[in-house]
């Protein structure tokens, strides 16, 4: 395991990846996504379109706000996230029509539905640059 | 293609085993599986399948099957490990399926194991973990027990239940498993155990969910034309089906509340079987969560979209009900040793369709269904037994 993964969850979260610009592009505040050339934006970002195999060279900026399409409140976990209990989890539907999973910061659960208005906030997680959903 | 039948089943002991390594614990259900029948002994076996999910995190030992070949004295000619986390069971019993069908092989041992309690809970727990996708699920905090929470907070949305009709699921496997000698949990619960145990997932608390187990199964086929030279009642294996949907992340899945995967994969094993749902005398389905046995009664066909929670009111899949589900006490009583739980659910539908399941027996079962899943409900196994006339 490399250094600079000491304290992650996880060994292999580092982004060693041709979609690598997505964290980079995370670094300077922007939520971003592949677009296929034939078949639209993807997500999670991939080299390679999964509907047709076309690689994708275009990185699309997302608005980041959306809808709660799921969610749940997390009350148990492995050590590492044992300090953030209970965290709030959540798939949000982004407007562009992609479905996103992420925790929930600033946020009540009981006040939660299934369509409470959400945006994208850019924030480090374990050290990371990463995202979570917080109230739009 | 031939027909396969089931002339062997054996189940160890299931929970904390912490009286036997790996090896043993796979010889144990091994050897009750060879007992079951009349007069096949391990050197029979053309083909090995292992199923098994982690045995690398869990007992530092990788290569179950080679292991399971020096336990046992044999020398297979088709044998792999077969590793589909939760699903493992069921894929290696497919494959075995095959094996015997293609006419490549005169006998097939499946043996699932899992021995999960070696190390301590977070510890299994974050190992579960590594069946999501690390980058986008698991770095977020997604455990097992939160992408079904997830599932559950759109079936409420879409369909409606309540936490009580999920508490009910619990309650029935638990009164089922009581009666289950391998059982992990022999002791009945109450809708209020479920209510008022610990939340894990919102709406899912600890009684929703199956434990961390110990436990292996072992299951024996061979061609229907020489089933009864082996077994007095053969079990036919008369449907198979298999789905994956293209989707790793529970965001991903066209539906989290018609599972794709189930749906398609019923449907093969129906078509296969020439049967309808309605056919079934009992099912033995993956409980890993209440919520996934509730879309499990509708995704197999055994009533409509969102009728589910009328199923468990109505007490319909109790023992003596329409349609029983899980007699055995399913993952959440029985437990849920991760490769064995496929393989043992086709050992209890064997156990039920000859009759010899004591006090759960469901009476005059003569055709059975068993269902087992992986991932975020992504992958799906599905067979049809029939008793051979």
């Amino acid at each position: 395991m490399n250094e600079h993964l000491a304290g992650l969850p996880y060994s292999l979260v580092y982004p060693e990846s041709k979609v690598k610009p997505f964290w980079d592009n995370l670094a300077q505040n922007k939520f971003t996504t592949t677009k296929c050339p034939k078949c639209g934006l993807l997500w999670p970002p991939k080299a390679n379109c999964p509907n047709c195999g076309e690689e994708t060279s275009e990185w699309i900026e997302l608005k980041g706000t959306g809808e709660i399409y799921a969610k749940t409140q997390v009350g148990a976990s492995p050590p590492a996230f044992k300090a953030m209990l209970p965290f709030i989890l959540v798939v949000g539907k982004l407007d562009e029509g992609i479905l996103v999973a992420a925790r929930m910061e600033k946020a009540n659960f009981e006040d939660l539905k299934i369509g409470t208005p959400i945006k994208i906030e850019i924030k480090k997680s374990f050290g990371l640059d990463s995202y979570i959903f917080v109230p739009a | 293609m031939r027909p396969v039948a089931i002339v062997g089943v054996g189940l160890t002991q299931w929970g904390k085993r912490n009286d036997v390594s790996l090896g043993e614990l796979i010889v144990e259900s091994a050897m009750h599986a060879f007992k079951d029948t009349k007069g096949l002994t391990p050197k029979d076996i053309e083909a090995l399948y292992v199923a098994n999910a982690q045995s690398e995190r869990f007992t530092e030992q990788a290569h179950p099957a080679n292991l399971t070949a020096e336990f046992l004295g044999i020398s297979p000619k088709i044998t792999s490990r077969v590793e589909m986390a939760c699903a493992s069971g069921g894929a290696a019993v497919r494959n075995a399926f095959f094996a015997i069908a293609s006419g490549q092989a005169e006998s097939a041992l499946i043996c699932g194991v899992e021995k999960m309690c070696n190390v301590p809970s977070p510890e299994a727990m974050r190992n579960l973990c590594l069946v999501e996708d690390l980058t986008w699920e698991s770095f977020h905090g997604m455990i097992p027990p939160a992408g079904f929470a997830l599932i559950a907070s759109r079936y409420m949305h879409e369909y409606g239940v309540t936490q009580e009709q999920l508490a009910k699921i619990a309650v029935k496997n638990h009164k089922n498993g009581s009666k289950n000698p391998i059982a992990q949990f022999r002791k009945e619960i109450t809708i209020e155990t479920v209510l008022e145990s610990r939340m894990i997932a919102h709406p899912l608390n600890l009684f929703d969910c199956s434990p961390i187990s110990d436990g292996s199964a072992a299951v024996i086929l061979v061609p229907a034309k020489d089933a009864r030279k082996y077994n007095d009642t053969p079990i036919d294996v008369i449907g198979s089906g298999q789905f994956m949907e293209p989707a790793f992340s529970c965001s991903n899945m066209q539906s989290l509340t018609t599972w794709r995967a189930l749906v398609n994969a019923a449907k093969n094993a129906y078509s296969m079987a020439k049967l309808t749902p309605k056919d079934m005398d009992l099912a033995e389905t993956h409980d890993c969560f209440t919520i996934a046995e509730l879309i499990e009664y509708e995704d197999l066909g055994l009533c409509k979209k969102g009728e589910g929670p009328q199923l468990v009111d109505n007490g319909d899949v109790e023992i003596g009900g329409r349609i029983p589900v899980n007699p055995s006490g399913g993952l959440k009583s029985k437990g849920h040793p991760v490769g064995a739980t496929g393989v043992a659910q086709i050992a209890e539908v064997t156990e039920q369709l000859r009759g010899e399941c004591g006090p759960r027996q469901v009476d005059g079962a003569t055709t059975g269904i068993t269902q087992n899943l992986s991932g975020f409900a992504t992958h799906h196994v599905v067979h049809i037994l029939r008793r051979q006339n």
